[in-house]
Order: C-alpha cells, then structure tokens, then sequence
C-alpha cells in the first residue's frame, strides 16, 4: 500500500449521529454537575462542624458524677415552689449532720415537728415533688430504658435530675421505682419479693424524711435513700 | 470548548471507530466512549506529540478495550490459517479509501485490528503485542494472515464491479 493511500484512510472522515455528542454530552453532565450545589455541602459542613462543637462543648462542661456528690448532701438550693413553702415561716434552719457519712443542714435538738413547720413542708414538697420531676418534664422513663439496654455502670442509674443535674441511683433502687415510672413491664434481675420489700422500704423512708427535721437536696433526694439503706443494713 | 473539540474532531476519529469494527453501532458506542475518556483525562494531554494523535490514541485503545470485553479478539481460525497466500499489496491502491474500509470492515476483529495497528497507525509489532497482550510473532502471523485474507477480499471485490463497468 502506497503511503498516500495509507494517509487517505487515516484522514477518513464520516460525520457521526448527533446521538454519539448527545451522550457524551449526558455523560459529562452527570460527572460536572454534583447532586448538590456546593455551597449546600459547605453549609452543612458547617453546621456539623457547629454542632459537633456544641456538643463537644456541653459535654466537656458537664460537672462529672463524683463519690462525694453521694456522699456528701449539698445546700439546701433546690427551688422550692412558693405554693409548698406559702404555709411555712420564714425561718432558716441551722445544720445538723446526719447519721451515717451524708451531711446536711443541722437543726437544733429541742426542735420538735411542730416547730419546724418549714421543714416540714419543704420535706413534704420534696417527696411529693420527687416522682413529678421525674415524670416530667425530664423523660425520666426513656433515660431508665436506656441505661437499663446499655448500662453506664453495673450498679447504678444516672438520671437527669429536677434541675438539670446528674443524678445517680442504685441501680436496685431505680427498678424497685419502676412501677412508679409507669415501667412496670420493664425486667428486673430481682425477684419480686426483694422488690417489693424495697417499695415498701422506700415508702417507709419518704415517710422518715418528711417527718425528719433533715432538709435533703433535691439533686441528692434519691441518694439519700439509698444511703439510708447502708446503716439500715448494717 | 468541549463542544467545539468534539466538532473538530469526532468526524475523523468516527472513521477511525469504523476502521476497528464492522458494525455502525459498535462504531458510535466507541466514539461515544472515547470522546468521555478524552474529557476526562484532557488535562493528562502533555503537549509532546499532536493533540489529534492523543484522541486517535485514545480511540484506539478504546476499541481495543471494547473488543476484550465483547472477546472478539479471538485465535485465528482453521479455516483462515489455511487460506494463507502471497499478497498483491498495490490492489488496494486502486480502491477508493471507502471501499478500503468497508473491506477492512470484513476482517474478522483479529485480523482487522492488526492490520489497522501496523499497515494504517503505524505501529511496530513490539507496541502492537504490548497494546494485544499477544507475542510478536503472533501479531507478525496475525498481520500476514489479515493481508491474505484482505487480498481475496480486493480480487473478489474487484472481479465483481468489473463487469459492472464492462456493461456501463
């Protein structure tokens, strides 16, 4: 073959179907043109990125649950509603440690039940108010699902308490409070007798601690009882 | 621009796609392929050879590629081997470069995409066997065999429109 030949065939041209550039075409698009504008992907980086870092933030500030938060009853801080408190004089009790390791505010002896109308009540208000804040608006319920599907510790529950704190709960102690949580079908590693001896315990000791001159916190309320239960069984 | 570089070029690399396969179709979805592969790959382009001979490159290994996928590359068979004679290479000279093509387009893909390689590229049998996954010496018998074949494919074709002018 002749080299002109050879070249003729090489520059050999057939204008193709405009259905090959179409395609092309198609192809091309589908690679240049993402799903989502660029700057939608920039701004949801973004807010990741700020939502992540809140998140970072409030759990690097979340006061962390210490041995001493149970053992210790803090200020009597909790708010108390002014409706439970109207009927109470405005009398300030001194601090009385408490039997056992928990301290708390101490009341003088001579002090009777009549004379300490505002303990009273604000014992009262405590016990009254301590299944309520659980209830609500604190989702009490989902977080005793929860840490009873993954456990944070094999002993005990932490729980969003009134105010916004952790609260720490035994963890025998929280599944005898179930039924009051509405969670009676959740299972229990107890038997039922050991349940309900620790219900009637726990009514026992609400009655203890409204009759008591002892002003428990409210973020510490449950930790009291569980304390109570230690000397108890001693 | 991408446009304007597919205006310039598809008609010819179209004849090149019609050079490798003996279907239309097959043609265009290599075209087609081809020219993505270019617009993909545009900024590889290194400006030591001509930007036509990158495309035309491009196109060729994509036909290559399409026929491994679709295992037309095939063994010769029995049949050809034994067909095997000497050639008369300036018969194809007195053709036009359509019909050149269309008689190209009979070889089977084995035949035809040797011949195309060295007798129309240009390239060595060493690159041939490279760009195949074949031995030299296969693609040297590959090409003598294709010319054979490609020669009783001129005379047939010849005979045939001789008498078409005799009566004309």
């Amino acid at each position: 073959m002749r080299e002109e030949t050879r070249q003729k065939i090489q520059q050999y041209e057939v204008a193709p179907p405009p259905s090959v550039w179409a395609g092309v075409e198609s192809a091309l698009d589908d690679e240049v043109r993402p799903l989502v504008p660029f700057w939608v992907r920039y701004a949801a980086a973004i807010l990741l990125l700020a939502v992540g870092g809140m998140f970072w933030y409030r759990l690097a500030n979340t006061p962390p649950v210490t041995e001493q938060a149970t053992t210790r009853l803090p200020e009597p801080t909790v708010a108390i509603p002014q409706a439970s408190l109207a009927a109470a004089p405005p009398e300030s009790p001194a601090p009385l440690t408490m039997a056992g390791s928990a301290t708390t505010n101490p009341v003088p002896e001579n002090n009777t039940p009549a004379a300490l109308p505002r303990h009273a009540a604000v014992n009262h208000a405590l016990v009254s108010l301590a299944p309520i804040s659980l209830r609500n608006p604190l989702n009490i319920p989902a977080a005793y699902l929860q840490q009873f599907r993954q456990p944070l510790n094999t002993n005990y529950f932490y729980l969003p308490g009134p105010t916004g704190e952790t609260m720490r709960i035994s963890r025998k102690l929280a599944l005898a409070m179930k039924n009051e949580l509405n969670l009676k079908d959740l299972p229990s590693p107890y038997s039922n007798r050991e349940m309900q001896q620790l219900t009637a315990k726990i009514s026992s000791w609400k009655n203890r601690i409204v009759n008591s001159p002892y002003i428990p916190s409210a973020e510490n309320f449950l930790d009291l009882v569980s304390l109570m239960e230690m000397p108890e069984d001693k | 621009m991408q446009a304007a570089l597919y205006e310039r070029y598809a008609s010819r690399m179209y004849g090149v796609c019609l050079r490798y396969t003996s279907d239309p179709e097959e043609a265009q979805d290599i075209l087609q392929e081809g020219f993505i592969k270019v617009f993909r790959h545009l900024e590889k382009f290194r400006q030591e050879g001509s930007f036509e001979g990158w495309i035309r490159r491009i196109m060729i290994n994509t036909a290559i590629e399409y026929f491994r996928k679709k295992k037309y590359l095939n063994p010769v068979t029995e049949k050809e081997e034994a067909s095997l004679e000497s050639t008369d290479e300036t018969a194809l000279d007195r053709l036009a470069e359509k019909d050149i093509i269309g008689l190209i387009q009979q070889l089977s893909p084995g035949y035809r995409t040797v011949f195309n390689l060295y007798v129309i590229e240009g390239y060595g049998h060493k690159e041939i066997a490279e760009m195949l996954g074949i031995s030299e010496g296969t693609s040297k018998s590959q090409l003598a065999r294709a010319k054979s074949v490609l020669q009783k494919l001129v005379n047939a074709y010849l005979e045939k429109r001789s008498p078409l002018k005799s009566g004309s």
